[in-house]
């Protein structure tokens, strides 16, 4: 018969053993009384969450009678030499789930415990007096141990630096308590602080850079050095947050995505030639390459570019030089050649007649080749008031009859040889095509554009010519002469940065209008 | 094999013939013994205790010596080699706080083998040099004598419930602080005059002796935890008392202690028995201590011992008020 009396008492003793501490000093007391009271000789306990594996006494005897318990957090088995009572086990039974629970409480609340107190960040408690009631290894490292002591209030801030350290704080409000947790990210701000000051010395070194440079990202430009500014004729913040494409021409978008998705993928791209569209709306040629790198605001794709437009004008030059060496003068030495050849058999003044057409017709090439070299070697550009100047082209052409009126004034900074030479070619086109009596100059200007409308009234130029009059070698009809004189004007005018358009003129003849800018 | 005798202190320094000497000293003649001692070269070991008993008498003067054929490992508590079997007879300092833990850690160490033995000590509370071997004296510690036979054994007290039970709500070690919430004394005293005891600081001890308070326990007798002495309201124990257990108040029956005596006596098989029995319990009984020597029908020798020592099957305790009896 079990006392109830005693069996009261003891469960009662040892459930008060049952209470959060060291999870080893209350096992072995447990054990211990739990061994003294239910006269067992040996334990052996297994927790394998706190990783205590422990048998009292470490050495025991075989063939002893046991009893075990296994619960969710550890197995305990007792034995004896005397056969132990039935009812043992169902009295144990709640003191085991008592011990199962006390044992979750403390390993779960160690777990937490280790997991704050190793944590590498700065973690405090602190009540409504900023005094500080709990503080992890990390905090007495950095502000030695303040426990029961006032913290500064400072460390209620979302930022703190102390000791040349850097902390990004968050506060928790826990009821009566606050829980601070400091983050350190000295690294963090100091890989910053050198990213920036990284960029900066890049900053200075590419502003003085004596090319362009633009970096973008996501296809935005974030920065323009001064080059970038006076190549584009945009200010800074102006192609700040502009597309990459808006400062292209639209024949080069397709080139340009494709170069920008290479080098988003971080391909290497060779330098390649574009061109872009200046504020003005001018054409220039372009070098480009770039590749792509780290910034402060993560990756962007960096490009330096140099205005290469006066190398393809000089190659254009040349290739249109090359081409009327090789061509158009070949030409006509052939034709002399064959007609000198049918003379020497026939000797005809129809043959001598033709060659001296071809010869004239090699002079007048000559010629023109001459105003258009004129014309491009004269890179210096000057103001020049345009009634002047066509007074003066006007006054070349008085011998020809023919009545000239000229209206209107604007002054426009230009190389002045090749605007001349451009008028010149269109009058002398007029006079020797159209039949004309008169011409008319009228100089038409705003505040960006000017245009010198040089009219005629002569037979006029068809609809379907038109474009083509520009092309060089076009000649059309009996007069026709070299087919350079306009090929030559539209080149003259186009290297101005202006065009050249072809109206029908009231009531007949045609309207030749040169469109240049005002700067 | 053992031969036991009881001599005067300043014979010790001639013996011989034996392998193993174990010296049971009353507190009384342990100058000569100290003196004696050192012309003994054979190894030996002991502890001076309030008295000794030897055949059917108490004494005072005179000093038990057990010779032992076998050569004995005798080893103090600092020194605990790694394996341990048959039995230890163990000495330990009865007031040292610590006692318990030794005996514990010496369990914990070698398990279920026989641990028979007593607390030495001087009945004065007064602590001494109270243990010694070949490498002299010594106190608060414990000391083990390593016999390859297992030894039988038995304990028993037979003291009883008077039906009262405290709660000991503060307790430091041996020392109980408060019971039921109040300062432990006054508790004490207040149950004891319910009683028709008077009981008061300087005559403490001549009345606690018989009403100790006992552990109880699922199976066989409660622990008895022997109060001591009183100073500033707390109870100082002969033996640890946790914190919140529950303490009966015992009370002593002298013929139920005689014949727990017999009881133990009986359950073991031996021409000669060793026996330490509580000092406390001596006093208790007063002449009729005589009785209880005569209850253990068989020659007998041991300590009077200050906290009795005995385990075999069960786990170790620190016995107060208790025979325990083993075939040494």
């Amino acid at each position: 018969m079990i006392d109830k009396t005693k069996l009261i008492t003891t469960l009662y003793e040892l459930s008060l053993l049952l209470y959060p501490r060291d999870v080893k000093e209350m096992i072995e007391e447990f054990i211990k009384n739990v061994m003294t009271r239910f006269g067992f000789s040996y334990a052996s306990i297994e927790i394998p969450l706190a990783g205590l594996k422990m048998s009292l006494p470490k050495n025991f005897s075989n063939g002893l009678h046991k009893i075990s318990f296994e619960k969710k957090y550890f197995k305990l088995e007792f034995g004896r030499t005397k056969e132990i009572p039935v009812e043992y086990t169902n009295i144990l039974e709640p003191l085991m789930d008592k011990l199962d629970q006390t044992l979750e409480f403390l390993i779960l609340s160690e777990l937490k415990r280790k997991l704050l107190e190793n944590n590498e960040d700065v973690i405090i408690l602190v009540d409504k007096n900023m005094i500080v009631k709990e503080m992890n290894k990390k905090a007495v490292e950095l502000l030695g141990d303040l426990r029961e002591k006032p913290i500064d209030r400072m460390w209620l801030n979302e930022n703190v630096r102390l000791n040349g350290r850097y902390f990004y704080v968050s506060v928790y409000d826990l009821g009566f308590l606050k829980g601070i947790i400091a983050k350190d990210i000295t690294e963090k701000v100091l890989l910053e602080i050198e990213l920036k000051e990284r960029e900066e010395r890049l900053r200075k070194i590419v502003e003085i850079a004596p090319f362009a440079i633009l970096i973008y990202k996501d296809w935005k430009f974030i920065y323009a050095n001064k080059e970038a500014e006076k190549l584009l004729g945009y200010r800074k913040e102006e192609i700040i947050g502009k597309h990459v494409l808006d400062l292209l021409p639209p024949d080069c978008h397709e080139k340009i995505k494709h170069v920008i998705h290479r080098r988003i993928r971080g391909e290497a791209v060779p330098p390649y030639d574009t061109k872009i569209v200046r504020k003005n709306g001018e054409i220039r040629h372009i070098l480009v390459d770039g590749r792509k790198m780290k910034w402060s605001d993560g990756e962007v794709i960096i490009v330096a570019f140099v205005d290469i437009t006066p190398q393809k004008l000089l190659e254009e030059d040349l290739s249109f030089l090359n081409s009327i060496l090789r061509h158009d003068i070949s030409n006509e030495i052939t034709i002399i050649m064959n007609y000198l050849e049918l003379y020497k058999e026939d000797k005809s003044d129809e043959f001598l007649k033709k060659i001296e057409e071809s010869v004239k017709r090699i002079v007048n090439i000559i010629n023109n080749v001459r105003n258009f070299e004129e014309a491009i070697k004269g890179k210096e550009c000057a103001k020049i008031e345009l009634k002047d100047v066509l007074s003066k082209i006007v006054k070349d052409f008085a011998h020809n009859n023919v009545e000239f009126r000229v209206k209107g004034d604007y002054t426009v900074t230009v190389n002045e040889g090749g605007l001349k030479i451009a008028i010149s070619n269109i009058i002398e086109n007029a006079l020797r095509h159209s039949g004309t009596d008169k011409i008319d100059i009228e100089i038409r200007g705003n505040e960006d554009y000017c245009e010198i409308r040089i009219a005629d009234y002569g037979k006029g130029i068809p609809d379907d010519l038109k474009e083509k009059i520009f092309e060089k070698g076009f000649r059309y009809g009996e007069s026709a002469n070299t087919g350079l004189g306009l090929y030559i004007v539209k080149k003259i005018i186009e290297r101005m940065g202006g065009e050249v358009q072809i109206e029908d003129n009231q009531p007949g003849g045609s309207v030749f209008i040169l469109r240049l800018r005002k700067g | 094999m053992i031969d036991v005798d009881l001599i005067n202190p300043d014979e010790i320094k001639d013996l011989k013939d034996c392998e193993t000497l174990m010296i049971l000293s009353p507190e009384k003649v342990v100058v000569e013994l100290k003196e004696n001692l050192n012309y003994l070269s054979i190894p030996y070991f002991g502890g001076v205790f309030p008295g000794v008993i030897y055949r059917k008498n108490r004494y005072d003067d005179k000093i038990v010596v057990v010779r032992f054929q076998e050569k004995l490992k005798i080893f103090r508590d600092s020194e605990m080699p790694e394996h341990v079997t048959g039995s230890l007879i163990v000495f330990v300092d009865g007031l040292y706080p610590q006692a318990e833990d030794i005996l514990e850690r010496a369990y914990f160490n070698y398990g279920l083998i026989s641990y028979i033995g007593g607390g030495a000590g001087s009945l004065t509370l007064k602590e001494i040099d109270c243990l010694f071997d070949n490498r002299g004296f010594f106190k608060k510690g414990c000391l083990f004598a390593n016999v390859k036979k297992r030894i039988k054994l038995a304990v028993r007290h037979g003291w009883s419930e008077t039906g009262t039970t405290f709660i000991a709500t503060k307790t430091n070690g041996r020392v109980i602080m408060e019971l039921d919430w109040k300062p432990a004394f006054e508790v004490y005293k207040e149950h004891l005059e319910k009683m028709g005891k008077i009981i008061s600081e300087e005559n403490f001890f001549e009345v606690a002796k018989a009403y100790p308070f006992g552990v109880s326990k699922m199976e066989g007798e409660f622990i008895i935890r022997d109060p001591l002495s009183t100073e500033n309201g707390m109870i100082l124990c002969a033996g640890k008392v946790r914190q919140n257990s529950v303490l009966s108040l015992m009370k002593g029956d002298k013929n139920k202690l005689i014949e727990a005596a017999r009881k133990c006596s009986e359950s073991i098989e031996s021409d000669r028995v060793f026996v330490a029995d509580c000092i406390s319990r001596v006093l208790y009984l007063g002449y009729d201590f005589k009785k209880e020597l005569k209850a253990i029908d068989r020659e007998c020798f041991g300590p009077l011992t200050i906290g009795e020592v005995a385990s075999s099957e069960t786990f170790i305790e620190f016995h107060n008020k208790t025979i325990v009896v083993g075939d040494i």
